[in-house]
């Protein structure tokens, strides 16, 4: 029996990579044969850790093809004209509204992965979902399959590493740096970011800095459209823009940060609000999308969009000792929910359930998800 | 996993306090919004469908934005900003009558767009009209459908318990 993960572009240093090349692991310690297969990925991934997908194999009837929906991802191959059992591990989707005013293709990509999401609702046996918001997206898309939940599964161990001295010294600086990071997209927000540092500059420190960390990703009229409204708003010597990171310099913003702030209207589970907590960096952040089921109660959930009242929050974490030390508390016990070993034995305990639901002969064992799924 | 973390951090008394922090204060979130800031992308992309939304959004903008401000304030070190000001001294014969030019064009577009969206909005609204009164109507005559139905089941039955229990149709 294989075990073939299915992804539409890999080597981004996305959470889905990360969570490809983890399950991989796991699955070859679990004594499957496994292999990843991907539409576009970066050709200086280490020698065939992912493989193209037109050296797929026929899948067997026993076969397992694991694929991983994330964001607007598309397949070129039909999940469904394959026979053998399909898993599907779902990340999330972003709603192709927010590309129409930036750019036609990315709205068009994301149609087609919308389509491609409910095309599968009846094609798939089993789904694997980041958080519970998704796991209620896929239920409102008519997904009757049983659906569990799993974080990803973030190799931790990465983070350890030494810091180069000149990585560490990109961002220090005796001034306040706020971080926000991830792919430059519309529903993210950005712009929300940059008018609560507007609001931080000028009633709490007008000498704090913004960091910016993230790839437009064939949005580049959103970013030109940041960086004006941030020369608009005369923060232009304030605010840095940086294209997306090296492991080894993104751990340098991290440890350089001193909040990190997240305005996402529409998040999936987001591995940049994990890594602030593994950097005990406190975060802020709007709660909308996935951030809550993300953050689980630890850091500062914001109920408001409204930039005045989440600068005078962010003041209120970085001035208050108390109150910092309490929100870095509950991020540091969410982080060890999220450990590498607890993600591991979860998706370890899943995929045995899933083989159990799913025999060979296709006939699956209703009754016994009875109790557990949601229908 | 999505077990919360027992949360001890009140946000809803930080908010409240922070909003009277704000009134106290004084403090306005007043700023340039992003919606001033055209994206470069919007010009040249294709529209696949009519979006209401949009076009709300640029009437807004047309008729907040449609004078042109010929001396914006001038901004600088002073001696940059004397010789910005005797530049406009020396170009005014000609600034004046074009952004007045300029405005009243903008002026007719932004009342354009207007007149568009009215007409957009009143024919939405009659064709909903229309489509109730049509509704309306085929509700009726699916009920009479209905009734008919009804009645000629009753009718079959009858028959049928005539002609089971040997009588003569009448």
């Amino acid at each position: 029996m294989r075990v073939l993960q299915l992804l539409s572009s890999m080597g981004t240093g996305e959470a889905t990579d990360y969570d490809a090349l983890s399950l991989s692991r796991v699955l070859r310690d679990m004594g499957f044969q496994t292999a990843i297969y991907a539409e576009e990925w970066d050709r200086q991934m280490s020698d065939g850790a992912v493989l193209p997908m037109h050296k797929l194999p026929r899948p067997a009837a026993d076969d397992v093809i694991i694929y991983h929906k994330a964001a607007d991802s598309c397949l070129s191959v039909p999940l469904e004209q394959f026979s053998c059992r399909k898993l599907m591990i779902f990340h999330g989707v972003t709603p192709p509204r927010y590309f129409q005013k930036y750019s036609q293709q990315r709205t068009v990509r994301a149609k087609q992965s919308m389509q491609e999401l409910c095309r599968l609702a009846d094609k798939v046996d089993y789904c694997m979902a980041d958080t519970s918001s998704q796991e209620s997206l896929l239920r409102e898309l008519n997904y009757r399959c049983p659906i569990v939940i799993r974080p990803l599964m973030i190799p931790f161990s990465e983070y350890a590493k030494p810091l180069a001295v000149e990585d560490a010294s990109g961002y220090a600086g005796s001034d306040v740096l706020l971080l926000s990071a991830g792919k430059l997209l519309p529903n993210r927000r950005y712009e929300d970011v940059i008018r609560t540092f507007y609001c931080y500059q000028r009633y709490c420190n007008p000498d704090a800095r913004l960091l910016i960390v993230g790839n437009c990703d064939g949005l580049e009229p959103y970013e030109q459209r940041l960086k004006r409204y941030a020369a608009a708003l005369e923060l232009e010597e304030r605010i840095v823009f940086a294209p997306k990171q090296p492991l080894s310099k993104m751990l340098a913003c991290y440890r350089a940060a001193d909040l990190f702030l997240s305005m996402s209207e529409q998040e999936d589970f987001s591995l940049p609000l994990v890594e602030a907590m593994y950097f005990g960096v406190p975060i802020a952040a709007r709660s909308a999308g996935a951030v809550p089921d993300t953050l689980a109660g630890c850091g500062l959930l914001l109920p408001t969009k409204d930039p005045l009242e989440a600068a005078l929050a962010v003041h209120r974490v970085l001035q208050e000792p108390g109150l910092k030390r309490e929100v870095i508390a509950g991020q540091r016990k969410r982080q060890q929910q999220l450990a590498f070993s607890e993600i591991r034995r979860l998706f370890e305990q899943q995929f045995r359930d899933f083989l159990d639901f799913v025999p060979v002969n296709g006939k699956k064992k209703l009754l016994h998800f009875a109790a557990g799924s949601k229908p | 996993m999505e077990n919360q973390t027992t949360p001890k951090i009140n946000v809803a008394e930080i908010m409240e306090s922070i909003r009277a922090e704000i009134q106290e204060m004084g403090y306005s979130s007043d700023m340039l919004s992003f919606a001033d800031i055209r994206s470069d992308a919007e010009a040249e992309m294709e529209m696949e469908q009519f979006d209401a939304d949009m076009l709300r959004h640029d009437v807004q903008y047309l008729t907040a934005n449609h004078r042109l401000e010929p001396y914006p304030k001038l901004s600088g070190n002073p001696v940059s900003v004397f010789f910005k000001k005797i530049a406009r001294k020396l170009t005014r014969f000609d600034m004046e009558p074009c952004a007045a030019e300029q405005s009243s064009f903008n002026a007719s577009v932004a009342q354009a767009q207007q007149q568009i969206e009215l007409y957009i909005q009143e024919s939405r609204l009659h064709s909903t009209r229309v489509l109730l009164e049509r509704i309306e109507i085929l509700e009726l005559q699916q009920k009479n459908a209905h009734i008919a139905m009804a009645q000629m089941q009753a009718q079959i039955q009858a028959l049928q318990q005539q002609l089971f229990s040997g009588e003569e149709p009448s």
